[in-house]
């Protein structure tokens, strides 16, 4: 949103699309005596709404977004085999691995079926809100 | 609530014992992993004193009769609800008729299964614990059978479910956090590792029996149980025979009769016996002990009072900050 710029309809749906993938419920912008607030209401957070609005439809493949900050765990710290291997095939909702916050661990979930491309993020990674973690593709493509 | 589907051989309610009876004859019972209860209860934002089910024998599975949030503690058994895996350490909602299978464990020896609200049954004597000798408090006194239905008490449901909450959210298990024992001799990996206090006798045993104590590792035989488990190894000598009046003992005391093979009494152990004591494993690592399996292997680490009190200040800080880190999930999704 540059200086002088009005803000465009578009750019407000990018932001409220970040916020809903982020799980944030409401974001202030402000400075020099405006504050502009954006609320969320009757949000869906995480769940199916964590598919990049920014994924192109073109190549059909679907980015998993991080909808917490966090560290990337592939596998349960108590486990030594990933929950998922590249070429899994994994229904909306499978655990596909971690983001830990301290000892809290929130579950980075399929936001739809399809099959694990690969992780875009190395394991032990910080990740911050949105980072796109996995690439999965659509089940009939491979 | 729940069904139980199982033959569900040695499941019990448990909550974090029955204190302050010990004097009249009363053991303590209560779960024998602490921890993993604990922060079951946490995880489902729970009253501490709740109960749960503490569940030894494998696979153990249940139907839910009701939708209703549970979670998963303790040992990692590879769970199922309905067709979907149940991650260790993990709160999750059920709905009406899912059914929950928990399979043999991968590691550890104990997994508890708690719901939302806590498993309601009676108090007896200041607990919901079950007293298996005295066949009271629990579920009826006893351990569960196929076909039990158990309730969890009612509680508004502040916390509801969304969407985007329908995988859970789980922590990391203590053992992650608060690391293994060093030990000297190196200890096998396998091998659970817990501190222990020189007790009464300790000082009435030969030096080569005190040596072998702390160096080498001790087998939990089958004979182990929540009463206490028997160990196997080396034989460990009196300098002369050591006879006894019955006096108060505690869950963690190592007691050595005749035979020189050391039995650990646990939660379910009478509060009095007479055999000779040379060490306690510390309240803090009771829970270690709780998840070693039979046919494992211990070993002893020597400690003072001073650092058996640190390692109960250790446990507690631990406790607190993941009631606070759940607290904060839980509370930004009201």
């Amino acid at each position: 949103m540059t200086q002088g710029n009005e803000l465009q309809i578009s750019e407000l749906k990018q932001i409220t699309g970040w916020l809903e993938t982020a799980g944030i419920g409401f974001i202030e912008i402000g400075g020099k005596g405006t504050v502009v607030r954006l609320t969320l209401e009757g949000q869906t957070l995480g769940g199916k709404s964590a598919v990049n609005p920014q994924a192109a439809p073109s190549v059909q493949e679907t980015q998993v977004i991080a909808v917490s900050p966090g560290v990337l765990l592939t596998c349960h710290p108590m486990r030594s085999t990933p929950f998922v291997e590249p070429g899994a095939a994994v229904r909306q909702g499978d655990v596909l691995g971690l983001l830990r916050i301290a000892q809290l661990c929130l579950p980075v979930v399929a936001p739809c079926d399809g099959v694990v491309v690969k992780w875009l993020v190395e394991p032990g990674a910080t990740v911050g809100y949105g980072t796109a973690l996995m690439t999965l593709a659509p089940v009939r493509h491979l | 609530m729940i069904e139980v589907l199982s033959n569900a051989a040695l499941a019990t309610i448990q909550d974090q014992g029955r204190q302050g009876y010990l004097r009249y004859g009363v053991g303590t019972s209560g779960a024998m992993d602490r921890v993993a209860l604990a922060v079951g209860n946490l995880l489902l934002g729970n009253p501490d004193d709740a109960a749960g089910i503490e569940i030894p024998l494998f696979p153990f599975r249940v139907r839910f009769t009701e939708d209703v949030a549970f979670a998963l503690t303790g040992a990692d058994c590879s769970a199922r609800l309905g067709e979907r895996p149940v991650l260790p350490w993990w709160t999750l909602q059920a709905k009406k008729d899912d059914v929950l299978t928990i399979g043999v464990p991968a590691s550890g020896a104990r997994c508890y299964l708690l719901l939302k609200g806590g498993v309601d049954v009676p108090i007896v004597l200041g607990s919901r614990s079950t007293q298996l000798r005295g066949e009271f408090g629990g579920f009826l006194g006893r351990q569960l059978q196929k076909g039990d239905v158990i309730q969890a008490a009612t509680v508004e449901s502040a916390y509801s479910e969304k969407e985007g909450d329908a995988a859970g959210f789980g922590v990391t298990p203590p053992s992650w956090t608060l690391g293994g024992l060093e030990t000297s001799p190196v200890a096998d990996p396998a091998d659970t590792v817990v501190r222990v206090l020189a007790a009464a006798e300790y000082e009435a045993y030969e030096q080569d029996s005190i040596e072998a104590f702390w160096r080498e590792s001790w087998k939990v035989t089958p004979q182990s149980d929540r009463y206490g488990y028997r160990l196997g190894g080396p034989v460990l000598n009196s300098k002369r025979p050591v006879e006894m009046r019955s006096h108060g003992i505690v869950p963690g005391v190592i007691q050595v009769p005749p035979s020189g093979q050391p039995i650990i009494q646990l939660r379910d152990a009478q509060p009095s016996g007479g055999y000779p004591k040379i060490g306690t494993v510390i309240e803090a690592d009771l829970w270690r002990l709780a998840q070693a399996r039979i046919g494992s292997k211990l070993r002893f680490v020597q400690t003072n009072y001073e650092e058996a009190v640190d390692a109960l200040d250790e446990l507690d800080r631990y406790m607190t900050k993941l009631r606070h880190l759940v607290g904060l999930h839980r509370g930004d999704r009201p």
